[in-house]
């Protein structure tokens, strides 16, 4: 049987995956992010996931606006990250959990989300940080991967409820996976920033946010876009990839593991939340 | 009414596509060094309008928005003036 074993929301900002990969995060000016990710290992270590199911947004990759799906999740057998903009990423290959897959396609459509399904994707740096945060630099994580891509590119948005919801749908379908399957949830994105823009953090709203998640996340649902925009700035809108992550936890007030949040990191309020989902 | 990033309007919507078509293209090494050897040559490749062309080689954020250029495509022009940094 497979079993929703926690969700990890974590920020994914670039200069994170460089700071792991220049081996600079002692010295790095937001250390004390990196240092909450021992407390991450440890819960891996006992949890001992075999799925990781890594919900972010594409950053004009793999979709282009001539096709951007609302959602979209990833069915291939195996991916690879690719080039952004900043330079050709060091090649390696994900291994893909297609059989789970298709399952969670089906189940979604059954519960009426409408999501695109991709049988190849390129990974970027908001799908693939969180690897390197947990098992290091340019590592072949020993999980495979489920993407599901959010759109926060091209407005209008899934609205947060919305996102809420396909998480639920998204923990249900993996809870009815007739396979082995210990899965992993993570939210990769936020909290508050712009682009290219300092001074967009709110450090009330992202605390808020991650208090809240934890038992009460129809509480930020509520929120429009346009309001979260406004709040915590046009990629604040990535917390919709910890609202999808919540939503898939089975548990009522599930358990803080660990949490760490750290203004700044870059131009981003940097943030790091583990929910042990004790229904698991 | 002034386009602001993260929210959707109606005009700029409308707007853009070739812009962001081009900045696209910068997910390529070869093309980022083409495009930062001469960028106005490059912006005719891509059939940009004037609007879109004036937009991408003032790199000003305001003026991208305005044009149609949409953030997450267009914060590549910046990288093809920088060296590499790997991801």
């Amino acid at each position: 049987m497979a079993a929703v074993l926690g969700g990890l929301g974590t920020s994914h900002v670039p200069v994170i995956g460089r700071t792991i990969n220049a081996g600079t995060q002692e010295v790095a000016a937001f250390k004390p992010f990196f240092d909450k990710y021992a407390d991450v290992r440890d819960w891996i270590d006992s949890a001992r996931p075999t799925v990781a199911i890594v919900i972010y947004n594409d950053h004009g990759l793999n979709f282009f606006l001539d096709n951007m799906p609302t959602f979209a999740i990833g069915v291939a057998s195996h991916y690879c990250p690719a080039d952004e903009g900043f330079g050709e990423p060091q090649a390696r290959t994900f291994a893909g959990a297609p059989e789970l897959g298709w399952h969670i396609v089906n189940g979604l459509i059954e519960d009426e989300f409408d999501i695109s399904t991709c049988r190849a994707m390129k990974l970027d740096h908001a799908c693939t940080t969180v690897f390197d945060l947990i098992w290091g630099a340019h590592c072949q994580p020993p999980v495979a991967v489920i993407p599901v891509v959010i759109n926060a590119v091209q407005p209008p948005f899934p609205k947060p409820a919305r996102c809420l919801a396909l998480g639920r749908a998204i923990g249900k379908a993996v809870r009815s996976f007739a396979g082995d399957a210990r899965v992993l949830v993570v939210g990769s994105g936020g909290l508050s920033h712009e682009l290219g823009q300092s001074g967009r953090i709110n450090e009330p709203f992202d605390r808020m946010c991650m208090d809240r998640i934890v038992a009460e996340p129809e509480a930020l649902a509520v929120h429009t876009n346009d309001e979260i925009v406004d709040l915590a700035g046009a990629q604040g809108i990535e917390v919709m990839t910890w609202l999808v992550m919540r939503g898939a936890l089975a548990a009522a007030a599930p358990a803080v593991v660990t949490s760490v949040y750290q203004n700044p990191i870059s131009h981003t309020g940097g943030a790091m939340l583990l929910l042990g989902d004790s229904a698991a | 009414m002034t386009v602001e990033a993260g929210k959707f309007h109606a005009a700029a919507a409308l707007r853009g596509y070739a812009l962001n078509r081009m900045c696209y293209s910068l997910n390529d090494a070869r093309n980022r060094a083409d495009y930062a050897a001469d960028p106005a040559a490059y912006c005719a490749r891509y059939g940009l309008s004037d609007q879109e062309r004036e937009a991408a080689l003032s790199r000003d954020k305001d003026k991208l928005l305005e044009a149609g250029g949409n953030m997450y495509f267009f914060t590549k022009l910046d990288r093809a003036f920088r060296p590499a940094k790997g991801a």
